[in-house]
């Protein structure tokens, strides 16, 4: 039985692919914040990928109304009756969710709001079938959903099922990244080997999975795998040991084997562990590998949303003639660590992706898209 | 959509008590390591201990996890420390990931297969044990232990399950179907077939 990412919408720094203009993949930040350093009343800048057009801050109305303007656009662009909606499953994978909207609560009982706050909300808002859950598995939690929803589809009566990946700016985040010492001062670059970090970004990808295949160039969702990393709560074993089997075992399961792979959407967030994990992982499991593509320098990393917003900008891709390469590329190959696809390639020329996440608390996932 | 319920093991805490005394009580009872750990993980830990050493008998083991609420009191002191300006420490801002506590009992337990943490409040039962059958069906080989944390305000509890793809041999266990109360799992005869719906 086939799944296909029927349709999609992303709201990222690149833009509102939604909206009637192309989306621009630059690897400039769009927003400085200042945050406070262990050092006390010190304060120092940080970049961050703001989604574009939206003014920065942490208010409940503005997470409420991006969240379900883009849900909105993918139900216009899907064609989704309300019947069609009443019918529609919802998974979300966060690893923020509402946090920059809490206020810490004296009463340390019950101070917070639930986990699924996001998804309740939404599938009342829509009227969606009342199957509607979170996923929280840290930067793999949107892809995983995505990997769920599909078994949700094979497996059960439900016809469709709404994946949304967000990620907010919020306070928490940016000083917990900081006092983990990933963030990058200057740019984000994946796979380099000078690379110094990453930058933190945010957005809304929202996909709709569906049986029926519609009428343009899309993805039919492969098979996929998702494991725990028990080497160390923060990254995956350096070798890249547990990537490899994640990754290989998707494939496998996908019915192909490494040469079968066009190319791989990297994870890449340009954290020196992570890259080394990634790259390690390519090689020995591919060899040579096949082209990579990193989508993280346009938009940041987007923590547990970035899964389904960079397979929506994936399925934005599949219609325009080229893809976005990071200039430093081009400028610096000789300190690139992996090949990157060429920027006249169409992404629809590329039959069978893997798409690779890895995440805190161990998690690794891999899924392989065919073009059809 | 069926599936097998081998074993269930429970482990509640008052909400009072503090986090080095329950680390203790969970250290000498179960002999498993509890460093650095916080209530929501150690009372997880303690279920899935609970559940004893049939799990063993398990080719692969996977990990579903299903709260209403994340660590409750690691987030609200994370967000206090954001408030006052206090510097926000590495493990804590780690440890405040939603799937950090499957992390620490996939280590404990050596569960290699699917890890996931999922939220969800109205039908928990219903809509996990779903996503374990889902899982199951995927892996025949494979067991999953489904965790589910309940919260009140004067005590959390976690729920554990052994649970399996239902097998033809399984037709003489006793069927249950619609299963939404987490209490009945308490008196049940095991195994047990569970029919799941949505």
């Amino acid at each position: 039985m086939a799944v296909y990412i029927h349709s999609s919408v992303s709201h990222s720094a690149c833009g509102n692919s939604f909206l009637n203009q192309p989306l621009s993949f630059s690897t400039e930040p769009n927003a400085n914040l200042e945050i406070a350093t262990n050092i006390e009343n010190d304060q120092h800048s940080i970049h961050f990928f703001a989604m574009d057009q939206v003014p920065l801050d942490c208010s409940e109305s503005r997470l409420f109304h991006s969240l379900t303007t883009v849900v909105q656009q993918l139900i216009e662009i899907s064609e989704l009756t309300l019947d069609d909606l009443s019918q529609t499953a919802l998974l979300l994978g966060s690893t923020s969710l509402d946090i920059g909207t809490l206020s810490p609560s004296e009463d340390k009982a019950l101070g917070l709001p639930k986990i699924d706050r996001l998804s309740q909300y939404l599938q009342q808002h829509f009227g969606l079938h009342p199957f509607h859950l979170v996923i929280n598995t840290a930067c793999t939690a949107s892809i995983n959903a995505v990997a769920y929803g599909k078994k949700l589809l094979e497996q059960t009566a439900i016809k469709r099922v709404i994946v949304i990946g967000c990620e907010f700016y919020n306070q928490l985040t940016t000083a917990g990244f900081n006092s983990l010492d990933l963030l990058s001062s200057e740019q984000l670059l994946a796979f380099h080997e000078k690379r110094q970090g990453l930058i933190l970004g945010e957005g809304i990808g929202a996909l709709l999975l569906s049986q029926t295949q519609p009428q343009k160039a899309c993805y039919r969702l492969m098979e996929g795998d998702s494991a725990c990393d028990t080497s160390s709560l923060t990254m995956t074993a350096e070798d890249g040991s547990h990537i490899n089997t994640v990754m290989s075992r998707a494939i496998t399961k996908s019915g192909l084997n490494a040469s079968n792979i066009d190319l791989i959407k990297v994870h890449g967030t340009a954290t020196y562990n992570n890259d080394i994990a990634e790259y390690n992982a390519l090689n020995s499991y591919f060899g040579t590998p096949p082209p990579i593509l990193a989508l993280k320098p346009f938009i940041g990393h987007t923590l547990g949303a970035c899964g389904v917003i960079e397979l929506a900008l994936l399925d934005y891709l599949l219609s325009q003639p080229t893809l976005p390469v990071a200039h430093y590329v081009a400028e610096q190959p000789q300190n690139i660590m992996l090949p990157f696809a060429a920027a006249d390639c169409a992404m629809k020329s590329f039959e069978h992706v893997l798409v690779n996440h890895c995440g805190f608390g161990g998690n690794n996932a891999a899924l392989v898209l065919e073009t059809v | 959509m069926q599936i097998t319920l081998f074993n269930y093991a429970c482990f509640s805490h008052s909400r009072d008590i503090d986090n080095r005394s329950l680390r203790q009580q969970i250290k000498q009872k179960y002999a498993v390591g509890v460093r650095r750990l916080d209530n929501f993980t150690l009372c997880a830990l303690a279920a899935v201990a609970e559940l004893g050493t049939s799990k063993a008998a398990y080719k692969k083991l996977s990990l579903i996890s299903c709260a209403q609420y994340f660590s409750i009191e690691l987030i609200q002191q994370m967000l206090l420390d954001l408030k006052q300006n206090r510097a926000i420490r590495p493990l804590d801002f780690v440890a405040t990931v939603g799937n950090a506590a499957n992390f620490y009992i996939a280590k404990e337990f050596s569960i290699s297969g699917s890890n996931l943490f999922i939220g969800a409040d109205v039908d928990a039962l219903k809509k996990s044990l779903l996503l374990s059958a889902l899982e199951a069906q995927s892996d025949k080989e494979a067991a999953v232990i489904l965790l589910i944390w309940q919260e009140t305000e004067l005590e959390r509890v976690c729920h554990a399950l052994l649970l399996g793809d239902t097998k033809e041999q399984h037709n003489s266990y006793p069927q249950h179907q619609n299963l939404s109360h987490l209490n009945v799992l308490a008196t049940m005869d095991l195994p047990a077939v569970l029919e799941v719906s949505l």
